[in-house]
């Protein structure tokens, strides 16, 4: 209970630290975005690296998402917004465009890009689940979906797939894929409230 | 069923921004999106809402350390940003006075001449003026005149600050004001550090400059009062010079044999 509760302070310091570099960072402070940058460029790289799985993308997609956490940094809300969520969303955002960029990912794609429906030594997505804090309401919810739901969602959002390939992934067609990842969004999205 | 309910209509609308949030709306689906995002903060407080749920998830992947040279560039490109706008200005006729400058034989005749009196001037500040860190700088630039004299040394302190000091007095016409220049990556423009003051050493802190190389470019010019109008160097340049590291952990010179 207390170990718990010390966690929780811990981690909400933490927070309120990222908050106010990003403030810092919308006042133009150039140390502040340092200060940031070694707190989670390597989080945010390894974020970058699982979608885009080419260590030189990876680095560019780092590159653009930190000159945009600098120019979006007044977007930025405390009371609304988590830190390194907000960091990482537009890492993500950054790395599928560059995927669209290249080629793939695409709805089209379920087989042009060679290896990436079937894994190609991707991380099991499922493990996810198991590094979430078990006392978390996203573990509880995800845990509660349908497995193709679940892994779906987790393909999605830690490899960028895309529906088609999704679909490749699990051995469904398009179709069942896009129900199964839209019912998981529901569902999920009224366990979380 | 012919008409959705409002219940139904913001379950569809959650399920919208959840696929936006995740990526997995196609590009036209995606632009239309943003369209109505732009127009409706609801939907953007949905996505929010989605990506602060969802972002537990980022925190599972393993952390994979960056190369160094990744900071440099986003140091480089939000100087740009921040100091000297547009990049693509800064790659217009300007540069072409600074390179001609700095391939021109005579320049280099002069200035190999004038190494050593620079190298005598920096000895001579070395030991005459007194600084607040025993510790040798990291990275020392004498920037010198078209005709060899040296005017500035700039040294890096052990905090990662800059000193930059005047050897000499230099007169500034009335309405004009000294800038000083770096240019951090070969490819690209000069980036602005700020008017310096002619008469004073000004102590520039570390986020003034992201990090310091050997042979990096700078160089001091004349501009209006308030700073060069636009991006890059605009007035004539009075002095100019490369970084070069010194011998680190040398000690001091009494406990030399």
């Amino acid at each position: 209970e207390n170990l718990l509760s010390d966690f929780n302070t811990a981690g909400s310091g933490k927070r309120a630290a990222h908050a106010a570099l990003l403030a810092a960072c919308a006042d133009r402070d150039r140390d502040a975005l340092r200060r940031l940058y070694d707190l989670d460029a390597a989080f945010l790289l390894g974020v970058a690296l699982r979608i885009v799985r080419r260590r030189p993308a990876a680095e560019d997609v780092l590159h653009d998402a930190f000159v945009r956490i600098w120019t979006k940094a007044a977007g930025f809300d405390p009371a609304r917004d988590d830190a390194r969520a907000w960091m990482a969303a537009i890492v993500r955002r950054r790395a599928l465009d560059r995927l669209r960029e290249e080629g793939h990912g695409g709805p089209l794609d379920e087989t042009g890009h060679a290896g990436r429906p079937d894994g190609d030594g991707a991380p099991d997505p499922l493990d996810a689940l198991l590094r979430l804090r078990e006392d978390g309401a996203l573990r509880a919810c995800l845990e509660r979906l349908d497995g193709g739901m679940r892994a779906g969602l987790l393909l999605a959002y830690l490899d960028g797939l895309s529906y088609g390939q999704i679909a490749a992934r699990l051995g469904v067609p398009l179709g069942t894929a896009k129900t199964w990842v839209r019912r998981g969004l529901l569902a999920l999205g009224a366990c979380l409230r | 069923m012919m008409t959705a309910t409002p219940t139904e209509e913001r379950h569809e609308l959650q399920v919208l921004a959840g696929e936006y949030a995740l990526g997995l709306l196609d590009p036209r689906e995606t632009a239309a999106f943003e369209r109505a995002m732009a127009e409706d903060p609801g939907l953007a407080g949905m996505v929010g809402r989605w990506e602060g749920g969802l972002g537990e998830l980022a925190e599972t992947v393993d952390p994979v350390a960056p190369d160094p040279a990744v900071w440099r560039r986003v140091a480089i490109t939000v100087a740009q940003l921040e100091g000297a706008g547009p990049l693509k200005q800064q790659r217009g006729g300007r540069r072409r006075r600074w390179g001609r400058w700095w391939s021109s034989p005579v320049f280099w005749r002069l200035s190999t001449a004038a190494a050593v009196a620079a190298a005598l001037a920096l000895a001579a500040y070395l030991f005459v003026v007194p600084t607040p860190e025993p510790r040798a700088p990291d990275y020392i630039a004498v920037l010198q005149a078209e005709g060899g004299e040296p005017g500035w040394v700039i040294q890096e302190a052990a905090d990662g600050s800059l000193l930059v000091t005047p050897l000499r007095r230099v007169e500034v016409p009335e309405g004009r004001a000294l800038q000083l220049w770096t240019r951090l990556d070969p490819a690209a423009g000069m980036v602005s550090l700020g008017l310096v003051p002619a008469d004073a050493s000004v102590r520039l802190p570390p986020a003034a400059l992201p990090f310091l190389a050997d042979g990096q470019f700078f160089g001091i010019t004349l501009e209006p009062a308030t700073g060069a109008p636009a991006a890059g160097p605009r007035g004539s340049v009075l002095y100019a010079g490369h970084a070069v590291q010194t011998p680190r952990g040398g000690g001091a010179p009494g406990e030399r044999r």
